[in-house]
């Protein structure tokens, strides 16, 4: 296969220019301008188009096994490709969790090898908070982390064996960080839109003293540990400092806390019900300027399906959560790269080499003459409106659905293998 | 104006209206346009006066009202609300007065529901109550002509209220000086929610009001952690005549939405002496108002 004509982008050397990829037999095998099709060769005009390393996704829910209705390992990949993804690394909050070598080894046969899976594993035993699952069993059946995400490690003690055991097998452990004290079963972020409205607050604090607290623990057994969501200021300004002071932390933000403040909500609509929940003008503001410095090396997407009914209840009873696959490319380019506040390259770094490196993925993220082809084409300036109810997630709500976005995955291929996207 | 689920969503005329409908009823000048509707009351907290106010003033205007109790109804089965409501409508109910623990909860149903049922919010949660708003309105023009350039101070558990919350909505359009006092832990998480004035000494709050609203302390929403007993609260914010005759205008009048903690945010000597009778008929009036808030909705319809 030749594709021709792209603007090539490859956040791992830096490399920005028009010019030709031959994949054959999955397999890049020539990068250079000007190449010329073989005898019956796939040849594919980009003109006008980029090409990028595949995008990696270190954050995602796909639901199964346990809760099927609001996504299925199927649909949550086929969603994935649709928002021009090559690797997704699901959460282990499925019932049962992945916190065994069966349940992990299960999830890895229903995906199959259509695109990359990497599942993240559980810290602890049920996300029970209490017993450390079998690190280096789940890492030889293909864990790629460890989290409880959807719950936070609040055992201070568990958490820093967890930390350097998990280091030691050259693994690392990414953190929902939050106090369930404070949560204590809040609805939206505290301030002057949960006072108007009546509903129980998430104060901002509620990230980040359990961020402080984590930092210490980091600091103290000098560990590699990776923050998810991060949403509010002062978690920002604490990364910021703590890689200022060396430590090997990193850290991801999900589309919606760049596009989206308590503001935005409307009606007491569950669909924009999130964890953490949407913050201040002030907590976006800061989360672009952390994006901007590097505080935010990731640009995950949280992709965290419901299933309509269950976010057309009352927005106390409703789940936290928003479909993110197939909007998180649109609006990066839209809410970042096209109003100026990241150049491209840095934008699609946050989405495929940050990710891949941080976790260790391998053949991701990168663009070599002599690795698997995973690559995505995007086409930097098409104006698109979301539709919600043509997403291939099973979760056909979005507090997106009906934003005009400019920017989108056309295709992707995953192991030289093609896929078209909006077809 | 569609539906009243919140002070926010309808017009300065709207209320105005209201409040001359309301005294037409009160002054008997003003026969029912309604009385051939039928209204639901769907009651799914516990409430007396509110209830009752609504039943009495839909009875005043000659209309079918059906009762609807949480315990004993589908709802209790899972069915939704806005199913409930849907089967209601298609019964012939033509407006549905719905109380609920939950804030939002019409917000949230009138977005779902498809048919042309009306709304009307009897409080949900700790977001609205806007009948109780126009009522306490009403109330303030008998006893004061009109609210503008007056302190106002509402006194009391104002971030579990939603009757400060509607309050405060109304009389923000009125041109009001409106001043809330509370204590830390029963105050707004944010004072950038309402552009009023935030107090927590009592003295100060009530010097020069000309009008005073207690809350009811609402110890059934204090979760175990984080508030003291309701004794603590009463040393510092209970209102009694004493308070009142010395730091408050001279002819300062006494709110209160009920059911009072006497002896809590208010001493029961106030409730029983002249003072206190406002309260009673604040009850009374809130009869009218329904009346012209159910007249008004319905009549729209034909």
């Amino acid at each position: 296969m030749l594709l021709k004509n792209a603007k090539v982008i490859n956040p791992e050397n830096n490399f920005e220019g028009i010019t030709d990829i031959r994949i054959e037999n999955g397999v890049i095998t020539e990068i250079s301008s000007g190449l010329t099709p073989e005898k019956n060769e796939e040849t594919i005009d980009l003109t006008g188009k980029i090409i990028t390393a595949g995008l990696v996704d270190i954050h995602c829910h796909l639901r199964e096994p346990g809760f099927n209705a609001k996504e299925t390992i199927k649909t949550g990949i086929a969603s994935a490709i649709e928002g021009g993804y090559t690797a997704i690394c699901p959460m282990a909050n499925t019932n049962p969790q992945v916190d065994n070598a069966a349940t992990l080894i299960y999830t890895r046969k229903q995906a199959g090898d259509k695109i990359g899976f990497y599942p993240i594993c559980a810290v602890t035993k049920g996300l029970g908070n209490e017993k450390l699952v079998n690190v280096s069993e789940l890492i030889d059946n293909g864990a790629i982390a460890f989290s409880d995400d959807g719950k936070p490690v609040e055992n201070m003690h568990l958490l820093r064996q967890a930390i350097k055991y998990i280091n030691e097998h050259n693994k690392i452990i990414i953190s929902h960080s939050e106090d369930s004290s404070l949560a204590n079963g809040g609805v939206i972020n505290e301030g002057k839109v949960s006072s108007r409205l009546g509903l129980k607050g998430i104060p901002s604090i509620t990230e980040s003293l359990a961020v402080a607290r984590e930092l210490e623990v980091v600091r103290s057994v000098n560990g590699r540990y990776h923050f998810a969501h991060i949403s509010t200021k002062r978690s920002i300004e604490l990364i910021r400092q703590a890689k200022r002071d060396g430590l090997q932390v990193t850290a991801e933000t999900a589309p919606h806390y760049f596009s989206l403040t308590e503001d935005d909500m409307v009606d007491y609509d569950a669909k924009y019900k999130v964890n953490p929940p949407l913050r201040t003008k002030e907590d976006l503001e800061a989360v672009i300027e952390g994006l901007q410095d590097g505080t935010i090396d990731v640009i995950a997407t949280d992709h965290a399906p419901h299933t309509i009914s269950e976010k057309q209840k009352p927005i106390q009873n409703a789940p936290m959560g928003i479909a993110g696959f197939e909007t998180a490319l649109g609006l990066t380019l839209t809410n970042l790269v096209h109003t100026g506040k990241l150049p491209l390259i840095e934008a699609l770094k946050k989405l495929n080499y940050n990710p891949a490196k941080i976790l260790g993925i391998e053949n991701q993220g990168i663009i070599e003459v002599g690795k698997p082809a995973n690559l995505t084409i995007i086409d930097l300036n098409e104006e698109w409106c979301v539709d919600a109810s043509k997403f291939k997630s099973k979760c056909k709500i979005s507090p997106f659905d009906g934003k005009n976005l400019k920017g989108r995955a056309k295709m992707v291929i995953i192991n030289g293998k093609l896929y078209n996207i909006g077809k | 104006m569609e539906h009243l689920i919140d002070i926010q969503s309808i017009s300065k005329q709207d209320i105005e209206n209201i409040v001359n409908l309301a005294k037409a009823f009160k002054n008997k000048n003003k026969a029912s346009d309604v009385s051939e509707k039928t209204l639901a009351l769907m009651f799914c907290e516990n409430s007396t006066r509110t209830r009752c106010s609504f039943e009495i003033a839909g009875q005043k205007l000659g209309m079918n009202i059906i009762n609807f109790d949480d315990a004993h109804s589908s709802l209790s089965k899972g069915e939704s609300l806005k199913d409930t409501i849907e089967n209601l409508y298609f019964l012939g109910v033509n407006a549905v007065v719905i109380r609920h623990s939950l804030s939002g909860i019409i917000n949230n149903v009138l977005r779902l529901v498809k048919y042309p049922i009306k709304f009307v919010n009897g409080g949900d949660g700790t977001h609205a109550h806007p009948s109780q708003a126009l009522l306490d309105y009403y109330t303030m023009l008998e006893k004061v002509g009109t609210v503008k350039n007056k302190k106002i101070t509402i006194v009391g558990d104002v971030s579990h209220s939603r009757v400060a919350k509607s309050n405060i909505a109304l009389l923000s359009k009125f041109g009001a000086d409106i001043h809330l006092c509370a204590p830390s832990y029963l105050q707004f998480e944010s004072f950038e929610a309402f552009n009023v004035t935030y107090h927590s000494d009592l003295k100060e709050a009530i010097e020069g009001s000309n009008i005073v609203m207690a809350l009811r302390v609402q110890n059934e929403r204090h979760e175990k952690e984080g508030y003291p007993e309701s004794s603590e609260y009463k040393r510092l914010y209970e209102i009694d005549s004493d308070l009142l005759k010395k730091y408050a205008a001279n002819d300062v009048i006494l709110m209160h939405p009920g059911p009072a903690n006497r002896n809590i945010e208010v001493s029961s000597e106030i409730l029983d002496n002249q003072v206190g009778k406002t309260i009673l008929e604040q009850a009374q009036n809130g009869v009218y108002v329904r009346m012209a808030i159910l007249n008004t909705l319905l009549k729209e319809e034909n």
